[in-house]
């Protein structure tokens, strides 16, 4: 008997809780008419960004191919006339990628990045290689300051041995001064 | 047994061998402790104090005191620590110090991730660059094709000008300036001109040096896939590590052999790989009978082997091997023609230096050098032979007999190079003077008072005080070393080469161990003698077969005909009489372009096989990448024609299907090949049930690959019976067999350095041994030949008339242009000397001709006359009498042994005609 009244009055307290919720704010969007708020820093879709200067700040060193846990990001590097490194072609497979943001972690030159945007449904899977004509954009992203190149020792156009940032001028091998 | 000393490391009793230096002690202990500046090879110099450790006065010293380990010798009883915390925190010092100057180029430096600079950073705990003052940096040089330098990342640990100057002898490059200003480079910019010039981005522990080559196509090191090769661009057998990446060979590094190479390969080999990705590799059957499409392979074995059947039926069927193919190769095209009909596919008169050079092998007890047993002779001989430019590691090896064991060198090349400065004599001989030379030694060595007056008047003045002077050297020496070559194209080079290791031998009291070394241009020549046994034709012998009809069929594996017959002309109208050429070749050829069919085969490092080299040494290489385009690898080629023609004995070759089992056969049917199928485990070798990765663990980008069709990914890696690897990077992670390591790598140890961990004791021999088996080892019993074959096979005698222009013309090896195939890598290609004719000044001027100039000449060689256009070169060392011509030039190749020329120097219109019609 004590047990049939009890099951009966927990039975009514969650049907008052069903109930209670008629009157609360709907949580469910109506997407892709309504969509929710993403943190700027959810990861999604990845992009390759530009230095201050307009140029393609990825110099193809090839960590983030190493980093990525399913390996699906490849490269070539290549060079400009002037010693600037960049890669040749750059290929990240979203098929397979994860978004775990490892690649974002261990670039050293602010270059590849993860975006909040998470739409990337595609009736075809090939359509889901990502070259690099696809992933470059033309901003900075994140760490809108970064310039590898202005911190390297290496020259490339425009930047000689000795013009990087905390760089001295070049040494003479030939002067006799102390 | 003597006791081996005790060190006592942290607490722990280690034993360590007699002679080691603390740090040696410590690495040879697998124990780990940071260093810079040593190297096994290159020695402690003490520059870097990495390498600091606690050193203990005895049990009671609580205090210790800080020592450079390499610089302090590992004494019995020794106590020392190394995770001491001021040791620790004293190397972590030395680091930092290193980076306060230190460029941010990690991610765009070709050293990053085989970093050593990374390595130590990382092993002594460095991490945070506190000092705020700003950098100082250098400005680079142009130092060629092969090294690219960005001074900026050096540590100044002073290995690579050791390695340079002390080690190999080279001049021009050097450290400058002082303080922390020093800087390693040329005193102007320029190529660098050690031709062991590579080895710096090896030696060199940060990314200042670094291989140009691979910086044009970079690839990091966790991302080549690789296995171990043996070099092709001469017959040494230099072992190499090989890697490709995305179907296209990136590099080639040097595989660690304390018999053969050591640490070290030269230029050529090194440089030499990118013939493998050239455009003219040839991708497909091909036939020039059908304009249509190309035929496949199927369809052209099938033919092929009818055409090859009905030849055999009819007797006029002959094959040419290659000492460019690997044994398995030949012996499967050796089957299918016939004992007989097999010719080696060697020059005429290098086909008879080899073989006389194996015959005089198998009959004595002079022992054949190994390079490591060069390193280390007391007296050296060269007779007719350019050592730097036909055997470059073996130059190498001499600069340290000369260096440490103080060798006497005797050189009697065309000219002067870079051993002559540590020759004792040095005299410039034509090979018929060489050949005199050596008969002298031995006519004074068999005790005639005087060397005979016939061939003491064929030598220049001075070389009678020579030869008493090296007799006297050659007799006193504990290990003396002849060493003969090939280029020179002489016979009776190679006979006095012979009998004065012989008449040592014979004279000795049993504590001297002549050795004798005959420098091979290519990785089997020596292989493909053995194999011929001097039962088939020579190629003379074939042509005149072809011309009289009696062979009308001919197989052409991996050689290019034109490289080996004297008269292009002759061997052009020979090869259009026959009714049918098949030639397999890696690359077009002029041989290819005249084929009937033309079948593409896989280049060394796209196939497995077997390379005897010039010291008999057997070594096995395997498959580093898929072949190119259609090709197949050439013994598959083979047998698949072997099978098809079901011919007696063809049967078995069904069961052929991966090269150990080719190995296995040629092992049992040939003696001298006995123990080639345990030079390496064969196909089906696992461990633990699995194959050995190509790939290392960290390897990239395996879902984003280029030749990905789809995303699907079901293609799967190409299966490999040939080999243990696997085209992957899953498979056993230990580390397997030495003969077996596709890299170097240990934990914490990512650059080459990581070799330490696979020697038995730094700088000695690999754990299990090193790779590779001598098949002729010198018999106790052996008599050799008694010097009655001494005949001095003269250069036809000199015509009679203007004798101003009569010139003997001789072969000069170029190290970049005379070997085939390197001479197609574009590094390569830039450094090699235009085709030339090389000639004393004083002859220059006798002929109204200035160095460096193109000029037209006509040159009457017996009753034929040619005429080419060739830039002339002066060299002041080069004896009167002889026009040197490159070897291995395609403009060049009518030369084929030294011979007597009348010379005239054509006028500049007919000059520029020629220059037209030249290839
Ligand atoms: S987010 Fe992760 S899985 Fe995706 S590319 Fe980057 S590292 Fe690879
Ligand atoms: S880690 Fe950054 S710089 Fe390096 S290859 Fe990837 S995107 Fe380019
Ligand atoms: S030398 Fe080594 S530490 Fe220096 S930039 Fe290159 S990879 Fe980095
Ligand atoms: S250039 Fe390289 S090998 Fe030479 S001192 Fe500098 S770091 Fe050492
Ligand atoms: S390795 Fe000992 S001081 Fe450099």
């Amino acid at each position: 008997m004590r047990s049939l009244l009890s099951g009966a009055i927990t039975l009514l307290k969650g049907l008052s809780v069903t109930f209670r919720h008629q009157f609360y704010r709907r949580a469910t969007y109506q997407y892709p008419e309504e969509r929710a708020p993403i943190a700027p820093r959810n990861r999604g879709r990845i992009v390759l960004t530009r230095d201050p200067d307009g140029q393609g700040r990825c110099v193809s060193c090839y960590l983030c191919a190493a980093v990525c846990p399913v390996d699906c990001i490849s490269m070539q590097a290549t060079e400009d006339e002037h010693g600037r490194r960049y890669p040749e072609w750059f290929r990240i497979n979203f098929s397979r990628c994860i978004y775990c943001g490892f690649c974002e972690e261990a670039c050293p030159t602010y270059a590849i990045q993860l975006t909040p945007d998470y739409e990337m449904g595609e009736y075809d899977r090939d359509h889901l290689l990502y070259e690099k004509e696809d992933l470059l954009i033309s901003g900075v992203g994140k760490q809108p300051e970064y310039n590898f190149y202005r911190h390297s020792g290496v020259s490339i156009g425009g930047k000689a041995k000795g013009e990087a940032d905390g760089e001295k001028e070049p040494v003479d091998v030939r002067s006799l001064l102390p | 047994m003597q006791k081996m000393p005790k060190v006592t490391i942290d607490n722990e009793t280690y034993d360590v061998a007699e002679g080691r230096n603390l740090l040696e002690a410590i690495l040879d202990n697998r124990l780990e402790l940071p260093y810079f500046c040593w190297h096994p090879e290159l020695g402690s110099v003490g520059s870097c104090r990495l390498c600091a450790v606690k050193q203990y006065r005895d049990d009671d010293d609580q205090q210790g005191r800080l020592v450079t380990s390499c610089m302090t010798p590992a004494t019995d009883g020794a106590r020392i620590s190394i995770c001491d915390p001021e040791a620790a925190e004293f190397r972590r010092s030395v680091i930092e110090w290193l980076m306060i100057n230190h460029p941010h180029d990690c991610p765009v430096c070709d050293e990053g991730g085989e970093c050593h600079l990374q390595d130590m950073t990382v092993m002594t705990g460095h991490a945070h660059r506190r000092y705020r003052g700003r950098k100082r940096t250098f400005k680079n040089q142009n130092l060629g094709p092969f090294i690219h330098h960005e001074m900026n990342r050096c540590i100044q640990c002073y290995r690579c000008v050791r390695f340079y100057r002390e080690y190999s002898a080279g001049e021009d490059l050097g450290v400058f300036a002082s303080k922390n200003h020093v800087y390693f480079g040329r005193f102007e910019e320029g190529a660098l001109e050690l031709p062991f010039a590579g080895n710096l981005a090896e030696v060199c522990p940060t990314g200042v040096f670094t291989d140009k080559t691979q910086h044009r196509h970079f690839t990091r090191k966790w991302d080549l896939q690789s296995a171990p090769s043996v070099c092709t661009h001469c017959g040494l057998g230099c072992n190499t590590l090989p890697a490709s990446r995305y179907g296209t060979l990136r590099r080639v590094t040097s595989r660690y052999n304390s018999e053969v190479n050591g640490y070290w390969l030269c230029d050529r080999g090194r440089f030499g790989y990118e013939y493998v990705n050239g455009a003219d590799r040839l991708l497909a059957p091909a036939s020039v009978a059908d304009n249509g499409p190309p035929p496949s392979w199927d369809a052209s074995a099938a033919t092929i082997a009818g055409v090859l059947g009905e030849a055999r039926a009819r007797g006029t069927l002959a094959g040419v091997g290659s000492p460019r193919a690997s044994l398995e190769a030949n012996f499967v095209l050796r089957e299918i023609v016939g004992a007989d009909r097999f010719s080696p596919g060697l020059a005429e008169e290098e086909h008879r230096i080899v073989t006389r050079y194996l015959e005089f092998l198998e009959s004595t007890s002079v022992r054949c050098a190994s390079l490591r047993d060069a390193n280390s002779v007391d007296t050296a001989l060269v007779l007719g032979a350019d050592v730097t430019n036909e055997a470059p590691l073996l130059d190498l090896a001499l600069t340290q007999a000369c260096r440490n064991a103080a060798c006497r060198l005797t050189l009697t090349g065309l000219r002067r190079g870079r051993l002559s400065k540590f020759a004792a004599d040095d005299l410039c001989l034509d090979p018929d003077q060489a050949a005199f030379f050596g008969a002298a030694i031995v006519a004074t060595l068999r005790g005639a008072p005087e060397p005979p007056e016939a061939l003491r008047d064929s030598l220049p003045p001075g070389a009678h005080e020579c030869i008493s002077e090296t007799t006297a050297a050659l007799s006193a020496a504990r290990r003396p070393l002849i060493v003969a070559g090939t280029s020179a194209r002489h016979r009776g080079v190679l006979e006095a080469a012979i009998q004065v290791a012989q008449s040592l031998e014979s004279t000795s009291d049993g504590g001297k161990q002549p050795l004798v070394s005959l420098a091979l241009p290519e990785p089997n020549t020596l292989g493909v003698t053995m194999l011929d046994g001097g039962e088939g034709p020579g190629l003379e012998d074939l042509l005149a077969a072809v011309e009289s009809g009696r062979i009308s069929t001919l197989i052409v594996c991996e050689n290019d005909l034109f490289r080996r017959c004297s008269d292009p002309e002759r061997l052009a109208s020979a090869l259009a009489k026959l009714e049918a050429l098949i030639v397999l070749d890696q690359m077009e050829t002029a041989t290819t372009a005249r084929a009937r069919w033309a079948l593409p085969v896989a280049a060394v490092t796209e196939s497995s096989g077997t390379f005897v080299s010039g010291e008999g040494r057997a070594q096995r290489f395997f498959q580093v990448k898929a072949p190119i385009g259609e090709s197949r690898a050439c013994w598959r080629v083979l047998r698949d024609l072997f099978v098809e023609g079901r011919q007696e004995g063809s049967e078995l070759a069904r069961e052929w299907t991966a090269t150990h089992h080719v190995s296995t056969v040629l092992a049992s049917a040939h003696t001298s090949f006995g123990g080639i199928d345990e030079i390496a485990p064969p196909g089906d070798f696992r461990l633990l049930g699995q194959r050995i990765p190509r790939l290392s663990v960290r390897s990239s980008g395996r879902n984003a690959m280029p030749d990905m069709v789809s995303v699907r990914q079901d293609v799967q890696p190409p299966e490999d019976d040939d080999t243990p690897f696997a085209f992957s990077m899953e498979g056993y992670q230990g580390r397997g067999p030495t003969s077996l390591l596709p890299r170097y790598w240990s934990p914490g140890w990512n650059s080459n350095e990581a070799i330490n961990q696979c020697q038995i004791e730094v700088g000695g021999p690999l754990h299990g041994g090193d790779p590779g088996r001598r098949l002729i080892e010198p018999g106790d019993g052996r008599t050799g030949s008694d010097g009655a074959g001494l005949q001095t096979v003269g250069v036809a005698a000199v015509p009679k008339g203007t004798l101003k222009a009569v010139l003997m013309l001789c072969g000069l090896s170029e190290i970049f242009g005379s070997e085939e195939t390197s001479r197609r890598a574009p590094a390569v290609a830039e450094s090699m000397p235009q085709a030339y004719v090389l000639l004393n000044p004083d002859t220059a001027v006798s002929l109204g001709v200035v160095g460096d100039c193109r000029y037209g000449l006509r040159l009457g060689i017996n009753d034929k006359v040619r005429e080419v256009s060739l830039t002339v070169r002066v060299d002041e060392t080069l004896p009167l009498h002889v026009a040197g011509l490159p070897a291995g030039y395609p403009e060049t190749s009518w030369w084929q042994a030294p011979c007597w020329a009348t010379v005239e120097i054509l006028g500049e219109d007919k000059q520029q005609e020629l220059e037209k019609e030249q290839p």
